[in-house]
């Protein structure tokens, strides 16, 4: 234990971080931008009308884990595979995405960042000590005593009985910084404004007692503002507050920007929204601010599960339950098994209505998420749709036996997650004029973004007052949008005895499926101190009519399971509409999001049953409906 | 120039200690090589010069930013004469032999060292130009397309030729494009866009579709996913060479590439030329 506490204050100390207090943040916001790239269409205000797409988690080689379990991609193939060229995957497989990404975060583990590639390549810094010779030895030894390795590491990690070098910071800091400085240096020369974006990024892997408290910290700045600080190590502190005083450090030491993206909710056994903080004390106004400040977004949905809903807490969502299957069980390292009373606390709909409660008893809500969505691929390669999905780990790339896999952690016969229940999904959708670094980075800021599973759709929500039918077809939508309303991640403004009006419109993924339903998802807290929700069916494909309970009629399927196909002969290519709250009480606190739900299509292990001629497991879930998540937009009483 | 090609080869090395272990090394394997000895060389005694000690007070500090102090040099020059006495042993009984480490350390080594002698040098105006002249075909703008759309049909299936030369027909005589066009969220225009814009908004079937039409009138059917639609393409403008300004960072960024990459081939082949190569096949 001493020896963690001295690599958390030298740690502070190298990277300049001690704690101090945080700086108020200035306001971000939208900053006229060089027109030096082609012209776009324009919307006549200099208003976002350029939909981008990347993703906010990709880690490499870098990585301590991904490297064990087999990873070689560098950064440099990950942004070389994102922005269209094909390249060799970790496991010999050509690999080229058919539409390549906008922009790309290399978001590599802060914790031994790039030292498996140090221990394979026997850095003598690191060989004075006999178990890092005897990691040494298996890294170089073939795969499966590389994946002992990693899986050593993770329990080494959690038992603090890692190697003497690795936890001396005389060993470990120049070999991070040398490789941190390396990636900066690579994002530098693949960042191509107008073009490609490259984000600097590292994870943050607080993981206590196996409840995930990860945070992608993603910065707006280049190399010459990142190369002056290093990344904060959960080595240092799982304290999710001495990350932000250590971002904020970062600010008032370059004048750059940066925040951080909480992920995997749903694996932190109530800890990630929890209404205390890490030492459990309540949540106080300082805390919620805080949050709120460095936290503006949270990854919805990725490959190790979707954080939305979950149906224990929404029973009245038949949708609740998406990418929910085994990772429900436990938390990450499936030390702790889930009780019900635990999953408020992990899934993001119900953290914005703690959100709402925490700021009407603080004053500031620190729930106030935005959302995207991203891959946590440790592959080096960006994929999230169904038909290439490339796996969570080196060792999950496209293989006959890959969807029967035993996931890590599993507790044979009382928890165990398979390999089919990984979710081939999570992209980030930006609003954004042009695609370069402090476009895409103000967008995230200013959670001008959504998340999906996978497919492209367009997604535009805003909210405001008197927006008319007619605007909702108009050519000038979104400049409507921007005239009469706030777009999805803003405050409504709203005049005595108006009533909130939202312009919602879809767009179907234009090389995917046909969407089924647009919904609107509000959540408020009642004068009785309660918080609710309410989901609303705004517009829908085909001649359904809504029930008596304000339901719609499932959309049917086309899934050919066994030819891993579907068609596009149901559902609408687009679905827009205004939409009025008829139950708007304008005293209560409220937000409101949007959930798009495309037709269901074929799961990944259906492509791979065709694909490799295998069996699935029994219970393998091999058809979805995949969908979009906007940020919501909030309403708060005067 | 030469004086910062020396330096920044030596910064490289300092920056390694593997590098300086492994430069050290090779004197002294060599100069057991010379002496054909199948022992360590014993006789000739360790000797650590002022100037050796130096050396590993320099190594210190450039990794921890200050002076060893007194215990943390002795410790150093300890640690530095058991390393040649483990290193002289280890020598003698052949274990840098097939050892992968060893043999991938010394190749990286010597690829580096080859690399900084070769290549680093800021080129001039001359070899630029030259270089820019003879690969025009890396140096090119975009093709972009200006074009206006009305979608006329959700149908996404052929079969919709007559709505579409009905509503050339009114678009011809004059009716405007938005009487004719069904609502929707897609744009009615795009301005200066590349191809992977324009797919990104109505799809890969769309851009194929009208990178093959050319500037004009009103054509169509044009089909996507979304269904059947009319274009005018106002300005179709393929790719363009750059000039050499625009070009010019780009071609000084390839310029010093290829020239690297070429000088480690040539340095390669002429190496292996001096070599007699026998590889068995599969009988």
């Amino acid at each position: 234990m001493k020896i963690i506490r001295t690599i958390c204050y030298s740690v502070l100390v190298l990277a300049g971080t001690a704690c101090q207090p945080v700086e108020q943040a200035k306001e971000v916001g939208i900053q006229p931008e060089p027109a030096e790239t082609v012209a776009a269409q324009s919307l006549g205000h200099g208003q976002p009308d350029k939909l981008l797409w990347g993703d906010t988690h990709l880690h490499t080689s870098n990585s301590a884990d991904a490297f064990s379990f087999g990873a070689r991609l560098t950064p440099a193939d990950a942004y070389r595979f994102a922005r269209g060229e094909e390249v060799v995957s970790s496991s010999g497989l050509k690999a080229q995405l058919a539409r390549p990404l906008d922009f790309l975060v290399v978001a590599d583990h802060a914790e031994g960042l790039g030292l498996s590639v140090e221990l394979f390549n026997g850095n003598p810094l690191l060989m004075t000590d006999a178990k890092a010779r005897r990691w040494h030895d298996m890294l170089n030894a073939g795969p499966e005593q590389s994946f002992k390795v990693a899986k050593e590491m993770i329990t080494s990690l959690s038992t603090g009985t890692l190697p003497e070098p690795i936890t001396n910071p005389k060993t470990v800091v120049p070999l991070l910084r040398a490789t941190w400085h390396r990636n900066t240096e690579v994002a530098d020369e693949f960042n191509t404004p107008g073009v490609f974006t490259a984000l600097i990024g590292y994870e943050y892997t607080s993981v206590p007692q196996g409840n995930n408290l990860h945070r992608v910290v993603v910065f707006r700045d280049g190399k010459a503002k990142t190369d002056q600080i290093l990344p904060f190590s959960a080595l240092g502190s799982e304290d999710p507050e001495d990350l932000w005083a250590v971002l904020a450090r970062y600010e008032q030491k370059t004048g750059g920007q940066v925040l951080a993206i909480p992920h995997n909710s749903n694996l932190s056994n109530g800890r990630m929204f929890a209404r205390v903080d890490f030492a459990g004390e309540p949540i106080d106004e300082a805390y919620a601010t805080d949050r709120a400040r460095w936290e503006p977004l949270v990854e919805i949905t990725q490959i190790k599960g979707d954080s939305e809903s979950h149906p224990f807490l929404s029973p009245n969502d038949e949708f609740a339950a998406f990418g929910d299957a085994g990772w429900d069980l436990g938390n990450l390292s499936l030390q702790q098994l889930k009780k019900p009373e635990m999953l408020a606390g992990d899934y993001v709909r119900e953290a914005l209505k703690t959100g709402l409660d925490l700021g009407a008893e603080t004053g500031t809500n620190p729930f106030k998420y935005g959302v995207i969505g991203s891959t946590d691929s440790h592959t080096g390669l960006s994929t999230a749709d169904d038909n290439n999905f490339f796996g969570k780990h080196a060792d999950s790339e496209p293989k006959p036996d890959r969807i029967r896999h035993v996931v890590n952690g599993s507790i044979p016969g009382r928890a165990t997650r398979i390999g089919w229940q990984y979710q081939a999904g999570g992209y980030a959708a930006v609003w954004a004029r042009e695609n370069t670094r402090e476009e895409v980075w103000d967008a995230l800021k200013r959670k001008e973004v959504y998340g999906t599973t996978g497919p492209r759709m367009r997604v535009r929500f805003f909210g405001g007052s008197g927006f008319g039918a007619d605007d909702a077809k108009s050519a000038n939508m979104a400049g409507i949008g921007y005239a009469k309303g706030v777009p999805m991640g803003g405050d409504m403004e709203l005049d005595e005895g108006e009533t909130p009006s939202f312009l919602v419109a879809a767009m179907k993924d234009p090389d995917g499926a046909n969407l089924d339903r647009v919904q609107i998802i509000k959540g408020w807290r009642g004068i009785d101190g309660e918080t609710y929700e309410q989901i609303y069916e705004v517009n829908w494909a085909g001649n359904r009519t809504l029930n008596e309970d304000g339901k719609l009629s499932s959309i049917g399927s086309t899934v050919n399971v066994s030819d891993a196909s579907y068609d596009n002969s149901i559902g609408a290519s687009e679905l827009s509409s205004i939409w009025q709250d008829p139950d708007f009480d304008p005293d209560l606190p409220s937000f409101y999001y949007v959930r798009v739900l495309e037709i269901p299509t074929p799961r990944w292990p259906a492509y791979d049953a065709k694909r490799f001629g295998v069996e699935m497991p029994e219970g393998t879930q091999t058809s979805q409906q995949e969908r979009a998540y906007t940020s919501p937009i909030w309403y708060t009483p005067k | 120039m030469a004086s910062s090609k020396f330096g920044s080869f030596f910064k490289k090395v300092w920056k390694d200690p593997l590098i300086h272990f492994l430069l050290l090394g090779g004197l002294l394997f060599a100069m057991f090589y010379l002496n054909g000895g199948a022992v360590a060389n014993r006789d000739k005694g360790i000797h650590l010069s002022l100037a050796a000690q130096q050396h590993l007070a320099d190594l210190f500090e450039i990794t921890w930013q200050r002076a060893p102090t007194k215990d943390e040099l002795s410790n150093l020059i300890a640690e530095q004469i058991k390393e040649e006495i483990y290193y002289r042993e280890a020598l003698a009984l052949g274990l840098d032999e097939n050892d992968t480490i060893v043999r991938r350390r010394l190749r990286q080594k010597l690829e580096f060292m080859h690399e900084d002698l070769s290549g680093n040098a800021e080129p001039n105006e001359v070899q630029l130009r030259h270089f820019f002249n003879t690969h025009l075909d890396r140096y090119k703008t975009d093709r972009v397309i200006s074009f206006e759309q009305v979608l006329i049909s959700t149908q996404t299936v052929h079969g919709t030729s007559d709505v579409a030369t009905q509503a050339l027909r009114a678009l011809a005589s004059g009716v405007s494009a938005g009487k004719i066009s069904r609502s929707s969220l897609l744009p009615v225009s795009m301005r200066l866009e590349t191809g992977r814009a324009i797919s990104n908004v109505f799809g890969s079937d769309f851009l194929v579709g009208i990178t093959e039409i050319g500037p004009g009138e009103w054509r169509g059917p044009i089909y996507s996913s979304f269904g059947s639609h009319l274009v005018k393409i106002t300005l179709d403008q393929p790719s363009r060479p750059l000039s050499f300004a625009n070009a010019r960072t780009n071609v000084t960024t390839d310029f010093i590439r290829d020239r690297r990459e070429a000088a480690a081939i040539r340095y390669y082949q002429d190496l292996r030329s001096q070599y007699r190569i026998t590889v068995e096949k599969q009988p």
